[in-house]
């Protein structure tokens, strides 16, 4: 399966070329465009009740849709906002997605559900993580553009910005700096990571893009 | 438990500088002097227990992340065995740094715990301090408002809702109830207020008074009071919710301070639409306990202040128990709720609290009202 994202990073989509016999599994409502060709299989995202669940607290859609092609194909998937498409390819290994990120994977790649926390919910991410795990390539998007960092020891992160990270990155939800700088800076609650381990930013935090809308309307 | 009996591999992952991407999955195998690593690709790494440094964390928190002393390979696993395995496989190389882990897991454990409870405590207050502050900012809004946005209210809701009966005309009827108002509204809290009376053809045992003083009898509580006292103690009771703008508390307390201080400093056809609604259904349902508290102890004001005998509100909720009628829809929990017999004495207890005062007959044609009732 050969696969290039495209526009980025504002208006990023991701093209797929699927072979016969291949096939992709994106989000409810990713698909922009795809050949005729290819056939179009909704299931549930991972049984009935992790469906649901995932539904209620992890921001994912209820029903995944599969895209498999009998003869050579084209499939355009995309995001509802503005914003990149970042590709991880995992060998085995797992990420942790916040609500909302996932956009597709291959069909080697697992989607489950763990329980993330009060400091996760505190964090305004909800008590439920989106887990990505197995082999295969996973295709996640964010509001803005994504940035990578490398985490060895601690790092500070604003709550909103966070997209993804490895199960060996530690997060936990807690102030900026003393109690008056951190109400008066604007800055409220960040969220404090802890390497070894990577993390997958986002540039925009949608989040406060809705919170000065409703401030000038 | 001995070694042979434990899981000797382990699903987990690597860091170095040696695979491709800087990680990648292991299979962990523990051996008799360290911890052997192999990829998928074949790739082998070993870690000597002599030179491991362990550490808790990962997204979980229960992940052991094993390093050697230059921190170039870290060996990391989240298998619930893992930490038995590497207490036996490791002899007493690692006993100390797996007990300070032990130690420092259970303080972590302790403090969230502590912080979560605190949380949830500082939630709770806050979200109590914010109810009754919010009730008391709703109390002061409503204060501010002029008298001419309760009477707007009250002229939409009575406009909208449904009366249940025909309007009663008979002179008789309608001016013996507009004496008992006129008696009482000279000591309303509220100056200002313009009560308007409806007699309504309806055999509920009911009052009530909208927002402004829009006022509706229905001819049932005529019926059933036996004295034109006790009339006036359900009508004093109904316009102290008026006075003291009950109405328009509820609507502050149901569509928040915002409401109010719209309806303060602009012209909002819709807001006022929903607030004659939520004045509509708070007439004619129920008040809260305390406001239903607070008309009572007005109600009794307002008649002693009128030469009225106060106790005939207390005797046709007395009477109405032990008839085992319906009583009036707003003030319905006086039936219905399980402290009525304390609410009667409070009402007795106010009552005889009462500076001496000499109480008047209404001057209202009582059997005259009650045979035209009749017919």
């Amino acid at each position: 399966m050969e696969s290039e994202i495209r526009n980025r990073p504002s208006f990023a989509n991701v093209l797929v070329k699927l072979q016969p016999g291949e096939m992709i599994t994106a989000e409810a409502d990713a698909m922009a465009s795809m050949s005729s060709g290819i056939r179009l299989v909704t299931r549930w995202n991972g049984g009935m009740f992790a469906a649901i669940m995932r539904r209620l607290f992890g921001g994912e859609s209820m029903f995944v849709n599969e895209f498999h092609a009998d003869t050579p194909a084209e499939l355009v998937l995309t995001q509802a906002l503005p914003g990149d498409i970042e590709c991880m390819q995992l060998a085995g290994t797992s990420l942790f997605l916040q609500p909302g990120a996932f956009l597709a994977c291959e069909p080697g790649v697992r989607l489950g559900m763990q329980w993330a926390g009060f400091a996760s919910l505190i964090g305004g991410e909800g008590l439920f993580r989106l887990v990505v795990s197995g082999h295969g390539r996973v295709w996640f998007s964010a509001y803005g553009g994504i940035y990578v960092r490398e985490v060895t020891d601690e790092y500070i992160v604003d709550t909103g910005h966070l997209v993804g990270y490895e199960p060996t990155v530690n997060i936990r939800v807690g102030l900026p700096g003393g109690i008056f700088s951190s109400f008066f800076s604007g800055e409220g609650l960040v969220t404090r990571v802890r390497g070894p381990g990577r993390i997958y930013l986002q540039s925009r935090n949608f989040s406060a893009l809705t919170a000065w809308i409703n401030s000038h309307i | 438990m001995n070694t042979w009996d434990l899981k000797q591999e382990f699903e987990a992952g690597v860091f170095s500088d040696q695979v491709p991407g800087g990680r990648c999955s292991v299979t962990l195998h523990c051996e008799a002097a360290g911890l052997k690593a192999v990829t998928e690709a074949g790739q082998e790494f070993f870690l000597r227990y002599d030179q491991m440094q362990l550490e808790l964390g990962g997204a979980s928190g229960r992940m052991f992340f094993c390093r050697n002393a230059d921190r170039t390979l870290t060996l990391f696993c989240e298998d619930r065995e893992f930490r038995t395995a590497l207490e036996l496989h490791s002899s007493t190389l690692l006993a100390e740094q797996l007990a300070g882990i032990s130690a420092d897991h259970k303080s972590n454990r302790s403090r969230g715990r502590s912080i979560l409870l605190l949380s949830l405590l500082a939630l709770g207050l806050l979200l109590y301090g914010g109810y009754y502050a919010a009730l008391a900012l709703g109390r002061v809004a409503v204060k501010t408002l002029p008298v001419q946005v309760d009477e707007q209210i009250g002229k939409l809701a009575y406009s909208q809702m449904d009366h249940g009966g025909p309007e009663i005309t008979d002179p008789l009827i309608v001016d013996s109830c507009r004496e008992i108002v006129q008696q009482l509204e000279p000591h309303s809290a509220l100056q200002g207020l313009k009560f308007e009376i409806k007699v309504i053809d309806s055999e509920d045992v009911n009052a009530f008074c909208l927002p402004g003083g829009k006022m509706v009898i229905f001819t049932g509580l005529l019926k059933s009071a036996r004295t034109p006292e006790e009339v006036a103690g359900v009508i004093s009771h109904e316009m102290a919710h008026a006075t003291l703008r009950h109405g328009l508390q509820t609507v502050v307390r149901s569509a928040g301070v915002i409401v109010a201080v719209q309806l303060m400093v602009g012209d909002a056809a819709g807001l006022v639409a929903l607030a004659a609604e939520l004045g509509q259904q708070a007439a004619l349902t129920s008040y809260s306990r305390e406001l239903e508290t607070e008309a009572d102890v007005e109600g009794v004001r307002m008649l002693h202040a009128a030469a009225i005998d106060p106790l005939a509100l207390a005797l046709f909720f007395e009477h109405l128990k032990e008839q085992g009628q319906d009583v009036p829809a707003a003030i319905a929990w006086i039936s219905t709720h399980p402290q009525h017999d304390v609410r009667i004495a409070s009402i007795r207890a106010r009552v005889a609290d009462l500076p001496p005062q000499q109480y008047r007959s209404l001057n209202i044609d009582w059997d005259g009202l009650k045979r035209r009732l009749q017919k």
